[in-house]
């Protein structure tokens, strides 16, 4: 994934309290944006459970991406939270036959702002995930278990020893396995 | 030589050897689909790494942050519903309010005659298959404390904490499975460990060991645990409407 480098904001403060798991924060943050996002969401062609979801993963992203360190403020929370539902969004349209019907050209014209670069990665890495996700959903479920466990850094000899099957077997089944879901991502992304 | 997937993964993984490092690096140098396959690969191992090594963390953060995120998307639904009404004929009118008051009726029974136990002892779970784990007994255990099905929980939470003791986690999930499996002594004895921490946990800990009380009838122990509850937590709020029924 991508790192983000930053110059530190105030609301920083937000992103431990939101590491900490403290209630009172994400409370905030949904008392103060549950309904902008809904509002975003459902005046860009969007339903109400769609913004559910997008807020979700919003928050999920954020948490995940300044669990790793990955993440410094240089906005307002509440601005950056919302380049990051906007730029999610956009992901959706672009591939979903909604594409092109709603104004999501006004949010791009912010999103693409060299400032709010951040949200951007952030909402990348997410769509990402959700694709290798999606995808390796489709697989059988050998091939799941396979590639979950050799993308591990994990010797593969201990790998092959916990499922139970050869190294060869496990090597031959890795490659198999993980360029077939290769060839089914970059599928997804063109 | 022609380099695959397995190739890229040993790679990243740093199980080459310096030879095969070295050439490695040098077709990467000037092989920009093999420059496009790392990078995909890598961030694929990334995504992996990340859910094996902090699992337990992104359920706890979920484990908060949905019940809020369902009060709030709850609320915005429920307003919204209000126009289609317009739609509705005189007959429909009719029936629809002989629904409502059949529901509101059993509303009313409902909430009359559920335990409040089964109201606030439960567990807002994150079901293990959901985050990839292959640990099989969480992966049940998860999916039977999120079905409520304690009895079917009780011996999977009973493996799940001899693994490991200090498992906070387990404690809580073994605490709850004993809970309302009405082992209510040894219930305590698992919970007390959580509330002595500085987890998550404790607000629920704590109003659960409320909870063991009040089906003991031991009214004083269930008031005292109920002020121990963190304030600002929605298990706070909870205990403060079990303080009102005892009261």
């Amino acid at each position: 994934m991508n790192t983000v480098t930053t110059i530190p904001h105030s609301d920083n403060a937000i992103l431990q309290g939101l590491l900490q798991h403290d209630s009172r924060i994400i409370n905030g943050i949904y008392e103060r944006m549950a309904r902008k996002v809904q509002f975003f969401i459902t005046e860009n062609n969007g339903l109400e459970e769609e913004a559910g979801d997008i807020f979700q993963e919003t928050l999920i992203d954020i948490y995940k991406m300044a669990d790793q360190g990955k993440l410094v403020l240089t906005c307002p929370f509440d601005a950056f939270f919302m380049m990051v539902v906007k730029r999610k969004w956009y992901n959706v349209l672009k591939s979903s036959s909604r594409k092109g019907v709603t104004n999501n050209d006004a949010a791009l014209s912010v999103i693409e702002e060299d400032s709010f670069r951040d949200a951007e990665i952030i909402a990348e890495n997410g769509y990402k995930e959700k694709v290798y996700r999606q995808e390796l959903q489709k697989l059988s479920d050998r091939c799941q278990e396979v590639i979950k466990a050799t993308l591990q850094k994990k010797p593969q000899e201990e790998i092959a020893t916990a499922l139970g099957v050869s190294y060869s077997y496990l090597r031959k089944k890795k490659s198999e396995c993980l360029d077939q879901l290769i060839i089914n991502i970059k599928k997804v992304y063109r | 030589m022609e380099y695959t997937t397995y190739h890229i993964t040993e790679y990243l993984a740093h199980r080459l050897s310096g030879e095969e490092k070295a050439a490695f690096e040098k077709e990467l140098e000037i092989n920009a689909a093999l420059q496009a396959d790392v990078a995909l690969c890598r961030q694929l191992m990334e995504i992996e790494s990340y859910e094996n090594t902090h699992a337990d963390k992104l359920t706890a953060f979920k484990n908060v942050a949905i019940p809020i995120h369902n009060t709030y998307f709850g609320t915005i639904h429920n307003k919204k519903e209000k126009p289609v009404a317009k739609m509705v004929t005189m007959r429909k009118w009719v029936l629809a309010a002989a629904a409502i008051f059949a529901i509101a009726l059993l509303g009313i029974q409902f909430f009359k005659t559920q335990d409040m136990l089964s109201r606030y002892g439960n567990l807002d779970i994150v079901e293990a298959t959901e985050r990839g784990t292959d640990n099989n007994i969480l992966s049940q255990l998860t999916h039977e404390l999120k079905d409520k099905n304690y009895a079917e929980a009780l011996p999977l939470a009973k493996k799940y904490v001899n693994a490991d003791t200090s498992n906070i986690t387990a404690q809580l999930y073994y605490g709850t499975a004993l809970l309302h499996n009405k082992k209510y002594t040894d219930s305590r004895y698992w919970l007390e460990k959580v509330a002595a921490t500085q987890s998550l946990y404790v607000p629920k800990a704590c109003l659960l060991i409320a909870l063991s009380y009040y089906k003991e009838k031991n009214t004083d122990s269930c008031i005292a645990w109920i002020k121990k509850i963190p304030a600002g937590s929605v298990e706070a709020d909870q205990g403060k409407l079990l303080l009102d029924k005892i009261e």
